[in-house]
């Protein structure tokens, strides 16, 4: 049976069932860091020696670099779609390769940084700054994994699509990037929220 | 979806532009931690910069500008959601349990832990 909606968009809703269904999800996710964003608040506000500044331990200019790679990531992905609205399935490949790599990189970076955290004894028992910042970023980190996954199988087999249903292949890459695109602006509050504040 | 190459090419300008404006944005932000002002005002400015940037990835990036009615019952709802929940978050954080204190209290009249019985 053929599935319906997958190209063409709905009378009722005027969009095509996998990008109502990942608008979904995504408010889904809003709620999960929104209830974590509100603890984060809750714990700040109540707790009476929060850390700041150097007592954080965070290195701002890691955070900076990592926050302009995942913002990269997100252009990238958005050129990807773009070559294939233009038909130029090798640029999309280009594109779509370097948003894996900027998604591999940040993951690295994040890697460095908790290995320097763990190297200087901090836990996420150690402090409830820690706690916050290790469940909060291993959470957006496991979010980029996933895109990671995706957007590889997007690259390599599930590319193999292009031949026979170019337009749908199209719509996985745009729901594809309106994920990462999420996954991106969680980054852009967590950076501040953690980094900065 | 729209397919004329000139459109998508205005279109790709348009992302490119974001992605500097975002950019800019994020620096922003980094230096605000360097300036010399009250830390609530600090605050205020960086989460307001992070809005903004938030902002622009969701209006651009994620197309919002030309999306459809139920794209944006979607996206209001959560927001709506969201917001009341930061909010109760606020409203309620002096309301703990009977049995638990606040650990702002603990150093002023913390109550003395319950005893515990096997």
């Amino acid at each position: 049976m053929q599935i319906p909606y997958t190209v063409e968009a709905r009378r009722d809703t005027n969009l095509y069932n996998a990008k109502l269904g990942m608008w979904l999800f995504l408010a889904s996710e809003v709620m999960l860091f929104g209830a974590l964003f509100s603890s984060y608040v809750l714990l700040r506000v109540g707790h009476p020696e929060w850390l700041y500044g150097p007592d954080k331990h965070l290195s701002v200019p890691l955070g900076t670099f990592n926050t302009l790679v995942l913002i990269s990531s997100g252009i990238t992905i958005l050129l990807a779609w773009a070559s294939l609205r233009l038909n130029d399935f090798g640029k999309f490949k280009l594109w779509m390769g370097l948003t894996i790599a900027l998604g591999i990189l940040f993951m690295g970076v994040k890697a460095t940084e908790y290995a320097a955290k763990f190297d200087g004894g901090h836990y996420p028992h150690t402090h409830t700054f820690f706690a916050v910042y290790f469940l909060l970023t291993g959470l957006h980190a496991l979010h980029v994994v996933g895109g990671l996954l995706v957007n590889v199988y997007l690259w390599g087999p599930g590319s193999r699509m292009w031949r026979t249903e170019p337009e749908r292949f199209t719509n996985r890459v745009e729901v594809a990037g309106l994920y990462w695109h999420f996954v991106d602006m969680v980054w852009m509050f967590l950076f501040p929220v953690l980094y900065l504040l | 979806m729209q397919t004329n190459p000139e459109f998508i090419q205005r279109e790709v300008a348009t992302h490119l532009k974001v992605f500097w404006l975002i950019l800019m944005v994020v620096a922003t932000n980094v230096a605000v931690t360097f300036l010399p002002v009250d830390t609530t005002v600090r605050n205020t400015l960086q989460v307001a910069l992070a809005v903004a940037g938030a902002g622009l990835v969701l209006t651009f990036y994620m197309h919002l500008l030309s999306e459809t009615v139920s794209t944006y019952l979607v996206v209001g709802l959560t927001a709506f959601l969201c917001l009341a929940l930061l909010a109760l978050t606020m409203v309620a954080r002096d309301s703990v349990p009977e049995g638990t204190h606040s650990t702002v209290d603990r150093g002023a009249a913390a109550p003395a832990p319950a005893a515990h019985v096997p």
